[in-house]
C-alpha cells in the first residue's frame, strides 16, 4: 500500500485491533511515511489527566529534598511513636485530670489511666473517638446515657464520675479497677463451679439494680466485667452500647457490636424495640456459660455464622463440654438462653435469687427441660415457613449479616488489617450463600425473592467491589464474584440496572482471579480447583444462553465465546476425577460443564458432534441419578441433556433418534415427578418434553399427535403456573405453547381455534410487557 | 476471533498479585505504626511538605521541623476525621490538611516556642500558604496513583513494550529514535505508546474509584 491510510485505519493499528495481513500490507509504508508517523503522534498523544500529571512531578519538584532527611524525619517520627505513651505531647489534655498512660485502645474509644486532681483519686478516662464533626445526635446520645450511667451506685458496678467534652473531644471518666477482665480470666479455662456461680450472682444483683433504676446494658460480655484482686465483678460500659441502626450501616460501621456470642437472639436479628431487660438476662446466662465452660454459648469461625447460630440453634448442654457441671447450674444456664424471653428468668432479680438458692443449697425453682420437649421445640424451630414467613426471617438475617460484616470490617481493621478482609469474606461468603439458601426456600414465589433482593443485591455488590479493591487473589473473594453473578443472572437487577452486564462482569472477574490463582488450571489445591471449573462452567453457562434477566438488555448466545471456558473447565474436572474417581461432586461438575460443551458447538453448527459428546454427559448423569443420594439438580440436567441430545439429533433430520431421546427425557420427567415433591418445575418438566415432541410431530406433518403435545405442553404449564403464578419463564412458555396451538390448528384448517390461540398468545405477551414495567 | 479477543481477557488480565494498597495515605490510615508506610509517607508526602517550607524561606534545619510536625498531625487527623457524606476523598485531603495546619499552629503557640521564627512561620500561617500547600499534598496524592497504576500496568505487558512508553512518553523521544534504539517497528512504537497509556488511564480511573470506595467504608 502506497498510500497514506485513513485516520480509521490508523487507530485500528494503534488499538492493535487490526488483522495482522492487514498490518503486514501497511507496515512498510508507516515506517517510513513521516506524515503518517506525525498522525499517529498526535492519534497516540497523551491524554490531557496524565499528561498533567506527569508534569507535575516536573514543575514543583525542589531539588534539595534529600532521601537523608526522609530518613531523618521517618526516624524521628518512628522514635516519637515508641514513645507516644509516655510522652505528654501524644496524650490529650483535659481539664481537672492529669493523664497518664493509656490502658486500652478499644473500638470506640481510648481508654486512659489519669488521676482526677480535685478528688486526688485515680480513674480510668474513656475518650470517644470522634473527630470534630462528630454526629450531633450520636454526642447527645451518649452524653445522655453517660449520665444515666453516672446515676448507678453498686458494689458491682464501676462507677462513672463525670462526662464532659474537652478540645471537642467527648469523654468519661470512672472507678479505675486494679485487676483483669472476665475475658482474661476465662482464657485459663472454665472457672470452679462455685466461683462461677457466686460472681454470676453477683453480676445479677449489679443488673438487678440498674434494671431497677430503668438502665439496661445491652452489651454484657466478658470483656465489660472487670475483676478486681479479691475476685469480685465490676460491670462497666453501661448502655453505652449502641445499637446497629438499619437504615445507616452504609454510611457508620456498627464498630460497636463487638462479639455477637453473648448477644440475645432479639439483639441478633436486630429487633430493636424488644431489647430490654430480658436480653441483659440471656446475656448474664451466656456469661454462665462462659464462665463454667470457657468459650461462648455460641462461636464459628464468622460472625454472621455466629449470628445465624444464635438465632436459630439452640446451645450445647454445658454438661457436654464439662461434665463437672452440676445438673441444677445447667438448667439456670439455660433457661436464660431460651430464645423467646417469655421462657426465660421474668427479671435478673429472679435469676439473682435462684442462684442464691442453688449457692445455699437449696432446690432450685426452674424445672430441666425434658426430652420430649427438646425434641418438640427442635420441630417448632424448622418448621415449613409460609411464604412472607421466610422473606422476613431472610430480610432479617440480611439485614444483620450485612451490618455484622461492616462491624467485622471495621473492628478487625484495627487488629491486623489482612486478617480482617480475610474474615469478612469468609463472612461475604456465608452471606451469599444464606441469601440463596433463603431465597430458594421461599416457596414459588419469584416475586418475593425479586422484591428480597431488591433490599439487598445492591448492598452486597457494593460490599463485594470494596471488598475487591486491594486486588486481592483470593478463592473466597472470587466465589463471591460467582454467587453474585449468579445472584443477578437470576434475579435480575430490582434496582434498574444492567443486569446482564453485571453478571456477565461478576463471573469474568471470579474466572479472572481464579486465572491469576491457578492458571490454566495449575493448581495444586483441589478445593480452588472444584471452584474454579465451577466458575468457568458459570461462566460459560451464562455466555451461551440467551436470557432475558433484564429485558432491557436481552443477551444474546454467544457460544464462541463460551468454548474456551467450557474446555478448560472440562479438563479440569478430569484432571480432579483421576486423583479422585469417586466423587460425585465432580462428576456432576464434568456432566453439566460436558453438557454445556456440547450444546455450544450444536449452536456452532457441529450437530453430530454435539450428539456424541453430550452421550458421555448422558452417562455420567444416569449413574449419579441411580446413587443413592440423588439430587434433584441431578435429574434435571439429565432431562435436559435428552433434550440437547434430541434437538442435536433433530436438527440433522435424524427424527427417530431425536424421538428416542425426547422419550428418555419424558421418563426422566416422569420419575422425578414421583420421587420428588411436586413443585412448578415437575410440571414445568412434562412442558419441554412435549414442546419437543410436538415439534417433532409437526416435522413430520403428523398434525393431531403434534396438536395433542401442545396441548399437553400447555396444560403442564398451567399447572406450573398455580404454583407460581408470576414465573416469567413459565408466562412465556405458555406463549409458545399457544404459537405452537395456533400454528397447528391453522396448518388443519380450524382457522376458529388458531384464532383463539393466538388471541391468548396475544394476552400473554401482553402481560409480559406489562409487567416489565 | 470472538474466542480469542476473549482468551487474551483471560489469561492478560489486570490481575495483579501484589497486594499493593492503593495509598500511602490510606494504608497509614489504617495503621499508623507501619514503618515501611511511613518510610515511603514521609518520602513522597513529607518531600512536598519540605519544598513548600523552603519555597516560603524557612531554613532547612526548621523545614525538617515543620515537616515532621506536619506530617504526624496529618497522621492524626487521618484516623479520627469523621467522615460526612458530602465530601469526596479529595476533600477529605483537603480538609484534614488545613486541619494538620491549624493544629500545628495552635501547639506551636501555646509552647510559645514560636517567636523564635516568627517571622517565616508567618509566612507559612496564611491561607494562601495553606491552599498552596493542599495543592500540593493533592498533586502529590494523584503523582502516587499514576505511579501506582504504571506499576501494575508494567508488569502484565511486555517489557519492551512498556520501554517504548516510557522514552516516547517521558523521556520525550520521538518514535523514530525510539524504533531505531528498541529495534521495533515504528507502529508498533505507536501502537505501544496508545496502548499503554490507555491501560494506565484506566488503572488510574480504577484506582482512584476504589480509594473513594475506600474512604466511605471505612469512615
Amino acid at each position: 500500500m502506497s498510500h497514506c491510510p485513513n485516520d480509521n485505519l490508523l487507530i485500528e493499528v494503534l488499538q492493535g485491533t487490526i488483522s495482522s495481513s492487514d498490518l503486514q500490507d501497511l507496515e512498510p509504508h508507516l515506517s517510513h511515511c513521516k506524515a503518517c508517523q506525525s498522525r499517529m503522534e498526535t492519534l497516540s498523544a497523551q491524554t490531557e489527566t496524565i499528561k498533567t500529571v506527569l508534569n507535575l512531578d516536573h514543575e514543583t519538584s525542589h531539588p534539595q529534598w534529600e532521601t537523608r532527611i526522609a530518613d531523618r524525619i521517618a526516624a524521628a517520627i518512628a522514635e516519637n511513636s515508641l514513645k507516644r505513651t509516655a510522652k505528654t505531647e501524644f496524650l490529650p489534655a483535659v481539664a481537672g485530670y492529669q493523664i497518664e498512660s493509656i490502658i486500652a485502645h478499644g473500638g470506640m474509644g481510648i481508654v486512659y489511666l489519669a488521676h482526677q486532681i480535685n478528688a486526688d483519686r485515680k480513674v480510668a478516662l474513656k475518650m470517644m473517638l470522634y473527630g470534630q464533626q462528630a454526629d450531633v445526635e450520636e454526642v447527645q446520645r451518649f452524653q445522655i446515657e453517660a449520665q444515666a450511667a453516672a446515676k448507678l451506685t453498686h458494689q458491682y458496678i464501676v462507677p462513672v464520675f463525670d462526662v464532659g467534652v474537652s478540645e471537642d473531644q467527648h469523654y468519661f471518666s470512672m472507678g479505675y479497677i486494679s485487676g483483669t477482665s472476665l475475658k482474661e480470666l476465662l482464657q485459663n479455662g472454665p472457672l470452679p463451679e462455685r466461683e462461677a456461680a457466686e460472681m454470676i450472682r453477683k453480676i445479677s444483683a449489679a443488673i438487678a439494680y440498674a434494671h431497677e433504676e430503668g438502665i439496661v446494658h445491652r452489651d454484657l460480655k466478658p470483656g465489660n466485667i472487670l475483676v478486681d484482686h479479691h475476685g469480685d465483678p465490676h460491670v462497666t460500659d453501661f448502655g453505652l452500647a449502641k445499637q446497629v441502626n438499619r437504615d445507616d450501616q452504609l454510611t457508620k460501621t456498627g464498630q460497636v457490636i463487638g462479639t455477637p456470642s453473648f448477644m440475645s437472639p432479639e439483639q441478633a436479628r436486630g429487633q430493636v424495640y424488644e431489647i430490654g431487660p430480658l436480653s441483659d438476662v440471656y446475656s448474664i446466662g451466656a456469661l454462665l456459660y462462659a464462665t463454667l465452660t470457657g468459650r461462648p454459648p455460641f462461636q464459628s469461625d464468622n460472625a454472621v455464622k455466629t449470628i445465624m447460630q444464635v438465632i436459630e440453634d439452640p446451645p450445647v448442654s454445658p454438661r457436654v463440654l464439662n461434665p463437672q457441671v452440676s445438673r441444677d447450674l445447667e438448667t439456670i444456664c439455660l433457661k436464660c438462653l431460651e430464645k423467646n424471653s417469655a421462657s426465660r428468668y421474668q427479671s435478673a432479680e429472679e435469676l439473682k435469687l435462684e442462684l442464691k438458692r442453688y449457692l445455699e443449697g437449696l432446690p432450685i425453682l426452674a424445672r430441666p427441660v425434658s426430652a420430649p420437649v427438646k425434641l418438640w421445640r427442635w420441630c417448632v424451630r424448622k418448621p415449613a415457613l409460609a411464604g412472607m414467613m421466610v422473606s422476613v426471617v431472610a430480610s432479617l438475617l440480611i439485614g444483620t449479616a450485612v451490618s455484622t460484616y461492616f462491624a467485622i470490617l471495621a473492628t478487625e481493621r484495627a487488629e491486623r488489617a489482612d486478617e480482617g478482609i480475610r474474615v469478612a469474606l469468609t463472612s461475604l461468603e456465608t452471606i451469599i450463600e444464606t441469601v440463596q439458601m433463603k431465597l430458594y426456600q421461599v416457596p414459588g414465589a419469584s416475586k418475593i425473592r425479586r422484591d428480597l433482593l431488591k433490599v439487598t443485591l445492591k448492598d452486597l455488590e457494593n460490599i463485594t467491589r470494596a471488598a475487591d479493591y486491594a486486588n486481592r487473589i483470593d478463592r473466597n473473594m472470587a466465589n463471591v464474584f460467582v454467587d453474585m453473578g449468579v445472584l443477578y443472572h437470576e434475579y435480575g437487577d430490582a434496582g434498574g440496572g444492567n443486569a446482564s452486564l453485571k453478571a456477565k462482569a461478576n463471573m469474568l472477574r471470579a474466572v479472572e482471579i481464579f486465572e491469576a490463582l491457578s492458571p490454566g488450571g495449575s493448581s495444586t489445591d483441589q478445593n480452588i480447583l472444584e471452584d474454579q471449573a465451577r466458575a468457568l462452567r458459570i461462566l460459560a453457562d451464562y455466555l451461551q444462553n440467551e436470557h432475558w434477566i433484564d429485558e432491557a438488555h436481552p443477551h444474546q448466545r454467544e457460544p464462541a465465546k463460551a468454548l474456551p471456558y467450557l474446555i478448560q473447565g472440562t479438563k479440569i474436572c478430569r484432571q480432579l476425577l483421576r486423583d479422585d474417581p469417586d466423587n460425585q461432586e465432580i462428576q456432576f461438575e464434568l456432566a453439566r460443564t460436558i453438557k454445556g460443551y456440547s450444546q455450544a458447538i450444536d449452536d456452532l453448527g457441529e450437530r453430530d458432534k454435539a450428539f456424541e459428546t453430550i452421550q458421555e454427559a448422558i452417562v455420567l448423569l444416569e449413574t449419579l441419578k441411580e446413587s443413592k443420594d440423588a439430587r434433584e439438580s441431578f435429574y434435571n440436567n439429565l432431562l435436559s441433556s435428552y433434550i440437547a441430545a434430541g434437538d442435536a439429533a433433530h436438527a440433522s433430520k435424524k427424527n427417530d433418534v431425536a424421538y428416542e431421546q425426547f422419550q428418555k427425557a419424558l421418563e426422566v420427567a416422569e420419575e422425578y415427578a414421583i420421587r420428588f415433591p411436586v413443585t412448578a418445575t415437575t410440571h414445568d418438566n412434562f412442558s419441554w418434553c412435549h414442546e419437543r415432541m410436538a415439534i417433532h410431530w409437526r416435522q413430520l406433518k403428523n398434525l393431531p399427535e403434534s396438536l395433542a403435545s401442545f396441548q399437553k405442553m400447555q396444560t403442564s404449564l398451567e399447572q406450573a403456573l398455580t404454583l407460581d403464578p408470576e414465573d416469567r419463564m413459565l408466562k412465556d412458555g405458555m406463549a409458545v405453547a399457544y404459537d405452537g396451538l395456533r400454528c397447528v390448528y391453522q396448518l388443519m384448517g380450524q382457522n376458529e381455534d388458531a384464532l383463539e390461540a393466538r388471541k391468548k398468545r396475544d394476552e400473554i405477551e401482553a402481560w409480559l410487557a406489562v409487567s416489565r414495567e | 476471533m470472538q474466542s480469542g479477543f476473549y482468551q487474551r481477557r483471560i489469561f492478560m488480565s489486570d490481575v495483579s498479585t501484589s497486594q499493593t494498597h492503593v495509598s500511602l495515605l490510606l494504608r497509614i490510615r489504617e495503621n499508623d505504626r507501619d514503618p515501611e508506610a511511613w518510610n515511603a509517607f514521609v518520602n513522597r508526602y513529607g518531600r512536598r511538605i519540605y519544598e513548600w517550607c523552603l519555597n516560603r524561606k524557612l531554613q532547612p534545619a526548621d523545614a525538617e521541623d515543620v515537616t515532621q510536625n506536619v506530617l504526624i498531625k496529618l497522621a492524626r487527623q487521618m484516623g479520627s476525621f469523621e467522615y460526612q457524606s458530602n465530601l469526596t476523598f479529595r476533600g477529605w485531603l483537603r480538609r484534614i490538611t488545613e486541619n494538620a495546619i491549624t493544629d500545628f499552629f495552635r501547639e506551636l503557640r501555646a509552647e510559645k516556642r514560636a517567636s523564635e521564627i516568627q517571622a517565616e512561620l508567618d509566612q507559612l500561617d496564611s491561607a494562601i500558604a495553606q491552599a498552596d500547600l493542599t495543592t500540593r499534598l493533592c498533586d502529590e496524592f494523584d503523582l502516587e496513583i499514576l505511579d501506582i497504576a504504571k506499576q501494575r500496568v508494567k508488569q502484565r505487558i511486555e517489557p519492551q513494550r512498556w520501554k517504548a512508553w516510557e522514552q516516547i512518553s517521558i523521556e520525550q523521544k520521538s518514535g523514530q529514535e525510539v524504533a531505531d534504539e528498541l529495534g521495533m517497528l515504528v507502529p508498533t512504537v505507536y501502537s505501544s505508546r496508545y496502548q499503554v497509556q490507555k491501560m494506565i488511564a484506566a488503572e488510574v480511573e480504577k484506582l482512584q474509584e476504589c480509594s473513594e470506595q475506600i474512604f466511605r467504608l471505612n469512615s
